[in-house]
């Protein structure tokens, strides 16, 4: 058996060679072009383990390096695959979209492309909590350079966001992390599995990775960030980074010893209010890209509630394959939905290919919406089989609503995609065949491991035609358009924001405090000088003989007298 | 008796008689003589103490010589201070003959007062020393300088009337005038404190001690840069060396558990006013000489922590101390005005900014030599001060703490008022004259001698 | 040869040519750079040499006595070495840089000789034996740093000077009297690991009474608030003095002494159980998120970094003051890490002043496609100093919250945090603006310096050295030849084994 555990390393520090090329003018030119090439050591390990796998599926690789950082050790096991295999499809289809960016920046936009998709496959191999910071944090700051790549305002903006939410997220990760590796004494991940410790340091790390994946009011930079981004980077922001805060979540948590956490009882819930919160919300959106955001936040929700009985179950770690099953289901989706607003966006002219494409969106959204014998529908029903056991269980109609409202969102996605305003662009032939193969991927992948059956189909088939009913109801009663703007509370925060830097009063207060200062050094000068004056002056006294004479006898008298005392 | 001990005294006199004899050549007469002298005053160092009656006035009457630690440390002073302002007189030629009489006279004067042994032969030199000082001053051709000479010559006369009836009394009680003899006989009693008090009075006046300091600005102010340093490195240690003499020996055995606070704060009222006067002053001359008045304030402070009876003697190498780096110090930054005074041909402060950038050594030279007044690390000011720390904690005088850094601060502060300048980028505004560039050499020389002399601090206890 | 000769070669190898250089005329430049690397490097050579020495267990000391019962004592010991290695590598850095920068300007004998006689009263500091050789050195820095700092000789500078040495010798006067009064209550013995005083019976009152001397003096230097105006203000001088005052010279000096004084005059065990460390803590913790407040509002570039560099100094004085070994471990890699990153953050500002007329933020714009490899330093130099791993300054960090965990401050990592995420708001608009900032059609002031490069070469070089080494001490952390491995042998000699 070959011996991959080198190539844990390669996946993420070849992409990083990549991008220190580019700091060559000459292979600028190419950044966008080499892109796919970046993935080459993670594919071949793909395969290399895959095969492994096969064989033996706890085989587990393992990479230590003691004396980088503070003790650096990577490792790859039948979950960190499953992880694996979505970033590599994802990134992989979109390094083939990339091609749609060609302004003179391309090359800027390969770099941060390079330096995220880095942290973004490093992370996943990281089996110490440095390392998974360090990743974690590249892959952050780097994505940061997507979102503003398109440099309108509305990207600056969401790139303002983005940054603030990122770093702050960044250091409550970076203090829970501290915390907790004070208090194992190591930064050993598989210790730190099944180890408890210091609940605000937990709490930490759990908001700080809350962040990433989105959870509301820790939302605001996504639906912002995520649209903002050129397409192909909105897909992998979608699809991958948006997952790095649950695997996260199960890395650095004690995922092994969470069953008696006191506060696990809220996940489930706060899955659920997501799952709602993300759909409501999405279906105030206008923009298609800004709806797959917040169904993204809604679909995270589904994460949320599986993790959340994750912990509570006894075989956790088999357990959390279901919950990477579905983000794998998640991130094909949503990568190709974002994708397709590429595609109806900027090949609307070639009427040729627009019927396929149409055909692919609808697929697309019926897949995430639930329809019955695929991916969605098997994963949620299987989902909710294996959480039958767990103990803090939801009521049934929670879960259909969430169900329902994403089927809502996709109705609405398809609607406002048909509104899109067209740039026609050059087809990019292996780009189509990748999104292609990707959306056919998301349709067939689930018969490999799952045999469908026909019991479900009724109950698989509520929630869309709930949806559908729903829809057509409003269509044919209100047939208004709820509007909300894309990252809602930023709204108010930003115009809070403005109404204190408009506090007129403070700024006069603060430059009269500041003529005021000029004014006293002044005077304060003009006192030092007089006074100088003055001390020059009183010198005089001294020189009076008569003065002078008297210090003398007046001595004379003291020593004379000294004794007399 | 060695032949040295006479000869310090005679080979100046000498000198100087032969430079009158031989006007042309008066200069090199004089550095002849200076060279001799210092070189006398150097190798006295290896001689045994002992002390000598002179024509046969021995005890009780008492005259005659004495060689110590105390006094070998005082010639090895004035020859190392002599010596340099010797070469740099030489090599001014605006210097007036009369500078070599009238400076060889007071160096042997000098180094007698330091061989005394007896009040009386001190009181002599003591008043020789003082007239040929007022007629350096005298030779100066600056305005004022006459003046300031008069008041000079008045103050120093009615000093020395003050110690010659100190000297008057103590003879009249003992019918002594051995310092060794009186101070085995002091016992206390109104007719002491009396003598006390006039000798301590007059001296404090030649050393320009707070409040009788007033004229001392004016004198070296005015007179020529070596002359000033002279006067400010040397003959005022001269004065300063009999009050050690008087407190800390003849009249130790009183009590004067009191004078603590009579020194120490006199010590500290003048290192104020002293540095307060030259900070506001407007001209670099006067600003030296307004540190010297500060200065005199430490050697006060010093001398307050020493007639304590709780200090042990061994702590007097720290007098010694102070003196060396003050006469060291204080000598360099004379001569440092005088190079650039010369050069502008002023020293209104105001206006050297562009001299002060050219004359680097110089200017080098003055900020080493202020480095060591202010008591800066590393220099034989700061082991002083060190010193008077050490003493002020082991009197409990906190207050002394507050003064004394706070004295520090204020000479760093009159020093970069000067530094300051040369860094400014003041423009030339006037054309500049030439001089020897040995001076500029000479004058970093003993600079820094005043910093090194820090590292070789333990030879002053012996150690 | 005898082991005793090493540290006085070690100064004289920059001492000699600083009193040399003054004498030499303005004009010849050759001579004068000469002497100034060669000094440099050789000191570097010899640095080098007593630390591999010291490894093997030899030991470098000389004393001689000045006073009864006073030695002057220079002695290298595992902290010195640490501070030598630093100030001889950045000296030779800066050196280099500043030979470029002051092509053609005046006074630059002057300018040289006090530069490298700043160097030597650094090393001296960092081999004092004892407190009084220590207060000696310090003094001495205090003076050579003065005459480089109102080098320009404005009006400006000139001030800038007057408040430099109001704080610093008012500073230094407090350290003085400290030192004279713990010298006679418990004389002045070597600086040894784990302090002298607590098994002499002094009063409480005098061990608080000197602790509050001696740190009112340090903290000077250190910039700790209250006493940290000057800094900001001796920003006027000259880019490589500025560079080295802020990350080896005067401001890790007073650090340096606090270390000093906490672990070997006190020891921190006994300072801690006295409550000092607590105070000390405090006062570190309000200088950080204080000087990162400040300097969110700067507009001046190298005023924002003087305001970075009293916040983050104060991470030294906060990891000893933790009273643990982790925490001092992540105290004392910060004099490394920060001093290798504001140097090179300094040294970029001053290329970007000094080639294209950049002072202030705004200015910034645009300027990464104008002078990429100097923003690439830049940028590595800010994002250390927010902490990103794999960055020295993430280390430091790392280190400093263990730190603080292992003795149950919990509000430390409070600091911590806010701290970093202030770092963040101060530094990352300016990498924003370097690298996509719209760039103006003039610069303020350009100038050609090189036709290679994308300023002179001399400017160049010595800034993108030390950023790879920020990079390279974070990286290899875990080597025992980094920072981190050495500061991990001496912290083990602290606290008698981890």
């Amino acid at each position: 058996m070959m011996d991959f555990s080198g190539m844990l390393a390669m996946i993420w520090l070849w992409p990083l060679l990549f991008a220190l090329g580019l700091a060559w003018p000459r292979l600028r030119p190419y950044g966008i072009k080499l892109l796919p090439w970046a993935l080459l050591p993670a594919g071949l390990l793909w395969f290399g383990f895959g095969w492994q796998l096969l064989a033996d599926s706890s085989v587990t690789l393992k990479l230590e390096w003691p004396n980088i950082l503070v003790g650096t050790r990577l490792n790859l096991d039948r979950l960190g695959f499953v992880w694996l295999s979505l970033s590599l499809i994802v990134w992989g289809v979109a390094a083939l979209h990339s091609r749609w960016v060609q302004d003179v920046y391309a090359w800027r936009y390969a770099l941060f492309f390079l330096l995220s998709l880095a942290g973004s496959l490093g992370l996943v191999v990281a089996a110490d909590a440095v390392s998974f910071y360090l990743t974690f944090s590249l892959m952050s700051l780097a994505a940061w350079g997507l979102v503003i790549h398109e440099r309108h305002a509305s990207a600056q903006r969401a790139a303002r966001w983005y940054i603030l939410l990122a770093i702050l997220g960044e250091l409550w990760l970076f203090v829970g992390i501290v915390a907790r590796a004070a208090e194992l004494g190591t930064t050993d991940l598989s210790i730190w599995a099944q180890t408890s410790s210091a609940g605000w340091g937990l709490a930490l790390i759990w908001l700080g990775l809350a962040v990433k994946i989105g959870v509301p009011i820790l939302h605001i930079w996504l639906p912002l960030a995520h649209p903002a981004a050129p397409v192909p980077a909105s897909a992998v922001l979608s699809g991958v980074m948006i997952k790095a805060g649950i695997i996260g979540w199960w890395l650095l948590l004690p995922s092994q010893a969470m069953a008696n956490n006191e506060w696990l009882w809220l996940m489930p819930w706060l899955g659920v209010a997501t799952m709602l919160f993300g759909g409501v919300l999405g279906l105030m959106q206008t923009d298609p890209k800004a709806l797959l955001a917040y169904s993204s936040i809604s679909q995270m929700g589904w994460l949320i509630w599986g993790i959340g009985w994750v912990w509570q179950s006894a075989q956790p770690e088999w357990m959390m394959l279901w919950v990477a099953a579905f983000a794998f289901h998640h991130a094909l989706i949503k990568a190709g939905l974002f994708l397709a607003v590429g595609w109806v966006k900027f090949s609307a002219t070639q009427a040729r290919w627009m019927p396929w494409v149409w055909g692919m969106v609808i697929l697309l959204a019926l897949l995430l919406a639930g329809l019955p014998f695929s991916s969605g529908a098997l994963l949620k029903a299987e989902m909710k089989q294996v959480s039958a056991d767990a103990l803090y269980q939801l009521p049934d109609s929670l879960l259909l609503a969430g169900s329902v409202i994403t089927g809502l969102l996709m109705i609405q996605f398809v609607r406002r995609l048909a509104r899109l305003e067209v740039q026609p662009k050059t087809l990019e032939k292996p780009a189509l065949i990748s999104w292609f193969s990707l959306v056919g991927l998301a349709l067939i992948w689930p018969y490999a491991f799952m045999t469908p059956s026909w019991d479900n189909v009724l109950s698989d088939t509520q929630p869309l035609l709930i949806a559908v009913v729903f829809a057509t109801a409003w269509r044919i009663r209100v047939n208004r358009q709820v509007h909300l703007a894309p990252g809602d509370g930023v709204v108010w925060l930003e115009a809070a924001g403005v109404k204190i830097s408009q506090l007129k009063k403070h700024q006069a207060w603060w430059l009269k405090q500041q003529q005021y200062l000029v004014y006293w050094r002044l005077k304060s000068q003009q006192k030092l000088r007089r006074f100088s004056k003055r001390i020059y002056q009183a010198e005089r006294f001294f020189l009076n003989w008569s003065n002078y004479v008297t210090w003398l006898g007046a001595l004379l008298l003291l020593v004379g007298l000294s004794q007399v005392f | 008796m060695s032949w040295m001990l006479p000869a310090l005294v005679l080979w100046p006199l000498l000198a100087a008689t032969l430079g009158v004899l031989h006007q042309k050549h008066a200069r090199h007469w004089g550095l002849v003589g200076a060279l001799g002298t210092a070189v006398l005053g150097v190798a006295v160092m290896g001689l045994e103490t002992s002390s000598w009656t002179l024509g046969g006035w021995a005890l009780p009457l008492g005259i005659g010589w004495r060689l110590d630690q105390l006094a070998q440390w005082m010639l090895l002073i004035g020859a190392i201070v002599g010596l340099f302002v010797s070469v740099y007189a030489w090599l001014d030629h605006t210097l007036p003959r009369a500078f070599w009489w009238l400076w060889l006279g007071a160096w042997g004067a000098m180094n007698a007062l330091f061989l005394s042994a007896d009040v009386f032969n001190i009181y002599v030199t003591l008043e020789l020393l003082g007239i040929s000082a007022v007629a350096l001053v005298a030779i100066s051709n600056k305005a004022g300088a006459t003046q300031a000479a008069m008041r000079y010559l008045l103050v120093s006369l009615l000093g020395s009337m003050l110690f010659l009836l100190g000297v008057a009394l103590l003879y009249g009680e003992y019918a002594s005038l051995d310092m060794v003899y009186l101070a085995q006989q002091m016992q206390s009693g109104p007719v002491m404190f009396l003598a006390l008090a006039a000798m301590t009075v007059g001296l404090m006046a030649k050393t320009a001690l707070f409040p009788l300091h007033a004229w001392l600005p004016l004198a070296h102010g005015r007179a020529h840069a070596a002359v000033s340093a002279i006067l400010s490195a040397l003959v005022i240690k001269a004065s300063f060396y009999l009050l050690i003499r008087l407190w800390l020996e003849v009249f130790a055995p009183l009590d004067l558990s009191l004078a603590f606070w009579f020194w120490a704060l006199l010590g500290s009222l003048a290192v104020l006013w002293g540095a307060t006067q030259a900070l506001v002053t407007p001209s670099l001359k006067q600003l030296v000489a307004w540190s010297t008045v500060a200065q005199v304030g430490y050697l006060a402070i010093g001398l307050a922590l020493m007639i304590d009876a709780q200090a042990q003697f061994s702590w007097a190498w720290g007098l010694v101390g102070l003196i060396l780096a003050h006469a060291l110090a204080k000598s360099a930054m004379f001569l440092a005005v005088g190079n650039i005074q010369q050069r502008a041909g002023h020293d209104n402060l105001q206006q050297l900014g562009y001299v002060l950038r050219t004359e680097r050594k110089t200017l080098f030279a003055f900020g080493l030599a202020g480095v060591s007044l202010a008591g800066l690390p590393i220099s034989a000011g700061f082991l002083a001060k060190w010193w008077l720390l050490e003493l002020s904690f082991d009197h409990q005088a906190w207050w002394l703490f507050g003064v004394l850094i706070l004295g520090s601060l204020m000479t760093a502060g009159y020093v970069l008022r000067v530094l300051n300048l040369a860094l400014t980028n003041q423009a030339q505004t006037q054309s500049l004259q030439a001089i020897p560039a040995g001076r500029e050499w000479l004058v970093l020389i003993l600079a820094s001698l005043a910093i090194v002399s820090g590292l070789s601090a333990q030879s002053l206890w012996g150690g | 040869m005898d082991n005793s000769v090493w540290p006085l070669l070690i100064i004289a190898t920059s001492l000699i040519p600083g009193i040399w250089i003054f004498f030499i005329p303005e004009h010849q430049r050759f001579l004068r750079s000469a002497l100034n690397i060669g000094g440099a490097l050789i000191k570097l050579q010899l640095v080098v040499l007593v630390l591999i020495g010291l490894y093997t267990g030899e030991v470098y000391q000389i004393q001689w006595q000045v006073l009864p019962g006073l030695e002057l004592k220079l002695r290298i010991d595992g902290l010195a070495g640490l501070f030598l290695l630093l100030s001889a590598f950045l000296w030779l850095i800066t050196t280099i840089y500043a030979i470029g920068y002051l092509e053609n300007s005046p006074n630059r004998s002057r300018f040289f000789g006090f530069f490298t006689l700043c160097v030597s009263a650094t090393t001296g500091v960092a081999m004092a034996g004892n407190l009084f050789s220590f207060v000696l050195f310090y003094e001495l820095l205090t003076l050579a740093t003065w005459p480089l700092v109102v080098h320009r000789g404005t009006q400006q500078a000139i001030a800038a000077g007057r408040v430099y040495l109001r704080y610093t010798l008012i500073g230094g006067g407090a350290l003085l009297v400290g030192t004279v009064i713990l010298h006679r209550l418990a004389g002045s013995p070597d600086f040894v690991p784990g302090g002298y005083l607590d098994d002499l019976a002094i009063h409480q009152a005098w061990l608080w009474l000197v602790f509050g001397l001696l740190i009112a003096g340090l903290g000077v230097k250190a910039a700790l608030v209250p006493f940290h105006s000057w800094l900001p203000q001796a920003m006027v001088a000259p880019a490589p003095v500025s560079a080295l005052l802020h990350a080896v010279a005067v401001v890790k000096a007073g650090a340096f002494g606090i270390v000093r004084v906490m672990f070997e005059v006190y020891g921190i065990e006994f300072a801690h159980g006295l409550g000092m460390a607590s105070v000390l803590l405090v006062m570190a913790a309000l200088t950080i998120i204080y000087g990162s407040v400040r300097a969110l509002f700067e507009m001046d570039i190298k005023k924002r970094l003087a305001f970075s560099t009293v916040s983050q100094v104060s991470y030294v004085a906060l990891g000893i003051a933790l009273a643990g070994p982790l925490g001092a471990i992540g105290g004392l890699i910060h004099i490394v890490h920060q001093g290798l990153m504001k140097i090179t953050l300094f040294l970029t500002a001053g290329n970007y002043a000094e080639t294209l007329g950049i002072h202030k933020v705004h200015e910034l714009s645009g300027v990464g496609r104008r002078m990429p490899w100097t923003t690439v330093a830049f940028t590595l130099g800010a994002l250390g100093m927010i902490g990103l791993p794999p960055l020295a300054g993430f280390v430091s960090k790392w280190y400093l919250g263990l730190g603080a965990w292992e003795v149950g401050l919990y509000w430390v990592l409070g600091v911590l945090f806010i701290s970093s995420l202030l770092n963040a708001a101060y530094f990352l608009p300016l990498v924003y603006r370097a690298w996509f900032g719209e760039a103006p059609a003039q610069w303020p002031h350009e100038q050609t310096l090189s036709t290679k490069f994308e300023t002179h070469w001399m400017l160049l070089f010595p800034p993108l050295i030390t950023a790879a080494t920020v990079v390279l001490l974070g990286v290899f952390a875990g080597y025992a030849f980094t920072t981190l491995g050495w500061v991990e042998w001496l912290v083990n000699q602290e606290f008698n084994g981890l």
